[in-house]
């Protein structure tokens, strides 16, 4: 080859050149796409609709009077 | 062939520029931003006062949280709004109080005494025993911390035919988003 000639290039280099282009670009692409969606991204309501408490209750069942008063009327019956 | 690897250099490039600035160009700005945001609606009650203690009854006689023992009383579960959104209240019971006679009965009725806000129902109801059945105390209860309580009145007739002795009946208090 003389001085000054111009080098040839193969193209299996040139194409590997221009997939190596590619790839990185779909990568880049994808990695601004991956960013911008993880702010800002879509609101999720998570609504609580129902609670509960609880209450309690205490009585205290009593014996019932006595009535202790004789009965009228009774007197002198044998 | 030079414009080609230009072109390939510049593409790489371009995009690790783009990347590496995604991460430090947060807080540079210096315009006017819009936040917006919203609050998840969130329904939480609690029963700061949960305990109702009717005294002693005699067989076929009655207390109530507002007179307990003949005497002019106040003896209530008192029910918070914790959450942020207005609640409705309702109440029923899965157990029985007395022995004698199996919920619901007349027996053992409960109402809204007293609310802070919202629409309370008075007048007393019988305590169902299912979720799907349960009685309406109060609606609307709101969030403000100084009127977001509502009291619960429970009234007990001790049936002719119930042994002596202490008597616990527990109720569940629903509180559902009233939108």
């Amino acid at each position: 080859m003389k001085k000054g000639d111009k080098r040839e290039v193969s193209d299996k280099v040139i194409i590997a050149l221009l997939v190596v282009a590619v790839i990185v670009s779909i990568f880049g692409a994808y990695a601004v796409y991956d960013y911008s969606h993880s702010y800002g991204g879509p609101v999720t309501n998570n609504i609580v609709l129902e609670s509960s408490a609880t209450g309690f209750v205490g009585l205290n069942v009593v014996a019932d009077e006595i009535k202790e008063e004789g009965v009228e009327g009774n007197e002198g019956i044998e | 062939m030079i414009l080609l690897v230009i072109s390939v250099v510049s593409t790489i490039t371009g995009t690790w520029v783009a990347i590496s600035f995604m991460d430090t160009i947060t807080g540079a700005a210096v315009t006017t931003g819009t936040i917006k945001l919203e609050v998840n609606a969130s329904t939480s009650c609690t029963a700061t006062d949960s305990t109702i203690n009717l005294g002693n009854i005699t067989r076929g006689n009655y207390n109530r949280s507002e007179e307990i023992d003949g005497t002019p009383d106040t003896d209530f579960v008192v029910i918070e709004n914790n959450g942020n959104v207005l609640l409705n209240i309702t109440g029923y019971s899965t157990s029985d109080l007395f022995d004698s006679s199996a919920a619901p009965t007349q027996n053992w009725t409960m109402q809204c005494n007293v609310s802070q806000s919202g629409t309370c129902v008075n007048g007393f109801k019988i305590i169902n025993s299912s979720v799907g059945t349960a009685e309406t105390l109060v609606n609307d209860l709101v969030t403000i911390a100084a009127t977001d309580e509502m009291n619960v009145s429970v009234n007990a007739t001790v049936p002719i035919g119930e042994s002596s002795g202490m008597k616990t009946g527990t109720i569940t208090f629903v509180c559902t988003y009233s939108g």
